[in-house]
């Protein structure tokens, strides 16, 4: 049997359908301080909530990628569960957002191509992407796949504006226009995580094919719906 | 629907001193554990499982479509009726009790789950709102629940979370029901053999047939009793360290109606779990269900308790399942033209011939032919014959075997198995 579990850290003997999330994170310069900081207790607390959850911690698999002047896979997709250390994340540089999707959009077409060839059933994949400024790099073309699979259903993909500073103009553009980017109320990154974990929760109880049936919570807690037309 | 005193009479267990009579605290599992253990997905509070995995009174189709205007954010926020919160019920008598905020369990698409603050032994579920206040939807409810009260062997029965005794608003109006409180480990947890070593550390292939051996004693225990399972979710079967299993979410069930003709149906089901031709023609999921149907959905879940959670139609290069249970594409037996998942040929292997053969027999012939599908007897017998060669040592008993049966003897009846 070839070696998946230890190359692709897939487990085959656990036969419970995937959901893969991917976090791409702006690490950039103007994260520095409190947005930071925020961010790395929320997605600590995300991991270890979700973790909680049996049916999450089965289902879950977790990709981060942070991105300033470069762009880094922090966490390959693996297990939530097996997720063993969390760095720490720092604010400095640019924003190459245009390289993270480049990056993000692979590592999904991948690692869905992993679960069919192994015969695991997958959920539809979560691309959670959070800035506070814009791409100062090439985007376009990295970003149309991602907003094609976004537009198409195929995935959930979550954009989150962070402060009063955010590109919402271009925002625009690379995310699916419904609803488009949200704006996080303050630095309710706790309160995102939250809302994340419990959506996951309920995922995981259901089925693939019943997934649409499912509801999340109350974005409330923690999205400025403000500037959102659609609703 | 207001139900005289008399007629309620023959239901027995009238009121809430009487709950201790019948509900005692020896009931094996429930004693020795609360519900809230964190292994028990179903007691997690604000779990949405019943409205994310059941499709109640209305047949879904999961659409093809792209996401309706507002993405993911459509999905977001109650679907507008409240659940849950405190509540005063009433017993037959009029006494009244007062089920708090803390007391609830779980919320779901029907209703809400409390514990019962009198006796730690049952639970309470209330119907959601726009049931109890639906004269048609109320009176269905109530006629169902009654003659629900009616089958003793299934209300006596201490591994079924059957309904004991009728509760009601200050209206009169019967508004959910009392039942056991059900302890343990939910077959939707044992995905694996690493999960099954975390919830049952020292069993082995053997504590898994045993568990199957009960769970088909129950679901004829059902059929005896004219009653069918529709929703074969696997969270609704709770697994115990006696090796046994229990029954919870009875709402769904199909039941006989006291008075002879239709049975009370339910269309709710799981998709992963439930009979094709259920799935390829909605209608049918008007109609009362067969004995073969429900087989098929029973059939599954042995096949994963044996399996350590492998689903019979999963196979490789394909997608979830249930789109596998539809189009009938099984990886079983020879000419199948698919192939098991990677990491999972060896533990299949060690499956007994005959036993192999009536999942064959099963999931292939049986896809398209419910007459073709064996009965619970059959199943009873081979799963019986599987744990006797295991007994004797003629059988593996481990649940993560590093060699196939093929290349530990020369056995030609493992030729039978589909390698890839």
């Amino acid at each position: 049997m070839k070696d998946y579990a230890n190359s692709s850290f897939l487990d085959v003997s656990n036969p419970a359908p995937r959901c893969p999330v991917i976090l791409l994170l702006d690490t950039s310069a103007s994260m520095s301080g409190a947005p930071i900081n925020e961010l790395n207790k929320g997605v600590r607390q995300f991991l270890n909530e979700t973790r909680n959850d049996e049916a999450a911690s089965m289902s879950v698999e977790l990709e981060i990628v942070t991105f300033d002047s470069s762009v880094t896979r922090v966490i390959p997709f693996k297990s939530i569960s097996s997720v063993k250390s969390l760095p720490t994340f720092q604010a400095n540089g640019m924003t190459c957002m245009g390289g993270a999707l480049q990056m993000a959009t692979a590592d999904l077409k991948a690692r869905r191509k992993l679960y069919r060839q192994t015969g695991i059933a997958s959920y539809r994949p979560w691309v959670v992407l959070m800035t506070d400024g814009g791409p100062n790099d090439e985007w376009e073309v990295a970003a149309r796949q991602m907003r094609q699979l976004g537009e198409n259903g195929r995935i959930q993909y979550i954009g989150i504006e962070i402060g009063n500073k955010a590109d919402h103009r271009t925002m625009c553009q690379i995310l699916p226009p419904n609803p488009g980017p949200v704006r996080l109320q303050g630095l309710k990154f706790k309160q995102f995580f939250r809302w994340l974990t419990d959506s996951l929760r309920s995922v995981s109880h259901s089925t693939p094919e019943q997934e649409d049936q499912v509801r999340f919570g109350d974005v409330r807690s923690w999205a400025d719906l403000a500037n959102l037309e659609n609703l | 629907m207001i139900i005289p005193t008399i007629a309620l009479g023959y239901l027995g267990y009238l009121g809430w001193n009487m709950l201790k009579d019948f509900l005692s605290d020896s009931d094996s599992e429930s004693s020795a554990s609360t519900p809230f253990t964190r292994s028990t997905s179903y007691a997690s509070k604000g779990s949405n499982r019943h409205s994310a995995a059941r499709k109640s009174t209305h047949s879904r189709k999961k659409t093809s479509s792209p996401q309706t205007a507002g993405g993911w954010l459509a999905q977001c926020g109650s679907n507008g009726v409240p659940t849950g919160g405190p509540a005063t019920v009433y017993d037959q008598n009029g006494s009244p009790l007062q089920l708090s905020a803390a007391d609830e369990l779980k919320s779901g698409g029907e209703g809400t789950v409390y514990r019962c603050p009198i006796h730690r032994s049952c639970v309470i579920k209330l119907f959601k709102r726009d049931i109890v206040e639906n004269p048609e939807k109320q009176k269905a409810v109530t006629k169902r629940l009654c003659d629900m009260l009616c089958i003793e062997t299934l209300k006596k029965n201490p591994d079924i979370a059957w309904p004991q005794m009728l509760v009601f608003d200050k209206e009169k109006r019967v508004t959910g029901f009392v039942m056991r409180t059900i302890s343990g480990t939910p077959v939707s947890s044992l995905q694996g053999p690493k999960q099954i070593r975390k919830h049952f550390p020292d069993w082995d292939r053997k504590d898994l047939a045993l568990v199957a051996q009960d769970f088909l004693k129950k679901m004829q225990l059902l059929e005896d009793n004219g009653v069918l399972v529709n929703d074969f979710n696997p969270a609704n079967f709770i697994v115990g360290q006696d090796r046994k299993v229990r029954l919870i979410d009875c709402d769904s069930y199909q039941i006989p109606s006291s008075k002879g003709g239709l049975p009370h149906i339910s269309k709710t089901y799981f998709a992963s779990h439930v009979a094709p031709e259920l799935l390829l023609n909605p209608e049918k999921l008007k109609q009362p269900r067969s004995s073969e149907q429900a087989r098929f959905g029973a059939a599954i879940i042995v096949f994963q308790l044996l399996m350590c959670g492998l689903h019979p139609y999963s196979h490789k290069f394909s997608g979830a399942p249930e789109q596998n249970l539809k189009s009938g594409k099984c990886p079983l037996g020879i000419g199948s033209g698919c192939y098991i998942p990677d990491g999972w040929y060896n533990l299949l292997s060690y499956l007994p011939y005959n036993l192999m053969n009536l999942f064959i027999r099963m999931f292939r012939d049986g896809h398209g032919d419910p007459s073709a599908r064996p009965s619970l007897v059959e199943l009873q017998k081979q799963i019986n014959v599987f744990l006797f060669l295991m007994n004797q040592d003629k059988c593996r008993r481990d649940i993560s075997p590093s060699a196939s049966k093929k290349e530990t003897s020369s056995d030609n009846a493992s030729q039978i198995y589909s390698a890839g």
